[in-house]
């Protein structure tokens, strides 16, 4: 794909006085993101003391299943952040908004971080019930692809300068990577798969025990929490950095 | 009688340990990036 064969969008050398309220803006969404993030360490600082102590060990395959309540929100959220950077990306190819690229950016960088926490737990969650650290079926090699993918996002953002050339490019991946997010969540019923099939998001309904469920959700919230933190800031410094750059350029 | 549960705590632990060394690792990382960032000479100096 060329640059010309996407919309026309301008990316103007900032005025003094825009790119002095861009950084004042960056500054003041990032001490929001503060509070936010110290929330979203502290609620999944909780959910994990809640899982440990109080949530019910399963009886099949001991504490080692517990790792779910981190792994399974961990999972959401990265999923969540990727569909955002590519919904944002489509957005700023669309709109020309300098900001809706600089949210792609942050939500990516925060999914890569929880597609970490994904594939280091699910491994440590895996030995002590499959007898292996990893298998190479649908489920785990598409999510790694992804890990990789986003990456290769923030890989291409750091190599490109040209600020208009880099949100074009990376918009189109991004999007590409939020293609393959409910690819993936289907993998376990497309494919033979090692994974388990989903235990809250079937036709059926839930099929965890209540106090088990409790927790999940609980987790799920935290893991969001943290999620909107991160990303605040992490957006927060985009726009510092942006106006910052803006201004020197001048 | 059932079956005996499984004694894998240490996996369990070392899942949890993992979470904490990525969250808070991004934590910090991402606040010293910020506040960098904010004492950073602003645009207009």
């Amino acid at each position: 794909m060329t640059s010309s064969s996407l919309p026309s969008v301008s990316w103007p050398s900032a005025p003094s006085s825009t790119s002095d309220a861009g950084f004042d803006a960056g500054r003041a969404t990032a001490r929001r993101g503060f509070v936010l993030l110290a929330l979203g360490v502290l609620a999944v600082a909780a959910v994990a003391a809640l899982a440990i102590l109080d949530t019910p060990v399963e009886a099949r395959q001991g504490p080692a299943q517990k790792i779910f309540y981190m792994h399974v929100p961990a999972a959401w959220t990265a999923f969540v952040a990727y569909v955002l950077t590519g919904i944002t990306g489509a957005m700023f190819l669309w709109l020309g908004d300098r900001r809706l690229d600089l949210f792609s950016e942050a939500s990516a960088e925060v999914g890569v971080a929880f597609n970490a926490i994904v594939l280091t737990t699910g491994p440590i969650w895996a030995k002590p019930i499959w007898g292996t650290w990893w298998q190479w079926d649908a489920r785990l090699t598409s999510t790694l692809f992804l890990f990789f993918l986003f990456v290769g996002y923030l890989s291409l953002r750091a190599a490109l300068h040209d600020p208009l050339e880099k949100a074009r490019y990376s918009a189109v991946v991004g999007i590409l990577g939020m293609l393959l997010v409910p690819f993936i969540h289907l993998t376990v019923k497309l494919f033979r798969t090692i994974h388990p099939q989903p235990v809250v998001a079937n036709p059926d309904g839930p099929t965890l025990p209540p106090e088990m469920l409790q927790t999940l959700l609980l987790g799920v919230g935290a893991y969001t929490l943290l999620y909107l933190g991160f990303v605040t800031v992490r957006y927060g410094v985009g726009r510092m950095r942006e106006a910052r750059e803006a201004g020197h350029g001048r | 009688m059932g079956a005996e549960v499984p004694q894998n705590s240490g996996f369990m632990v070392a899942g949890y340990a993992v979470t904490a060394v990525i969250v808070l690792g991004y934590a910090v990382a991402l606040v010293r990036r910020a506040r960098a960032a904010m004492r950073a000479p602003a645009p207009h100096d």
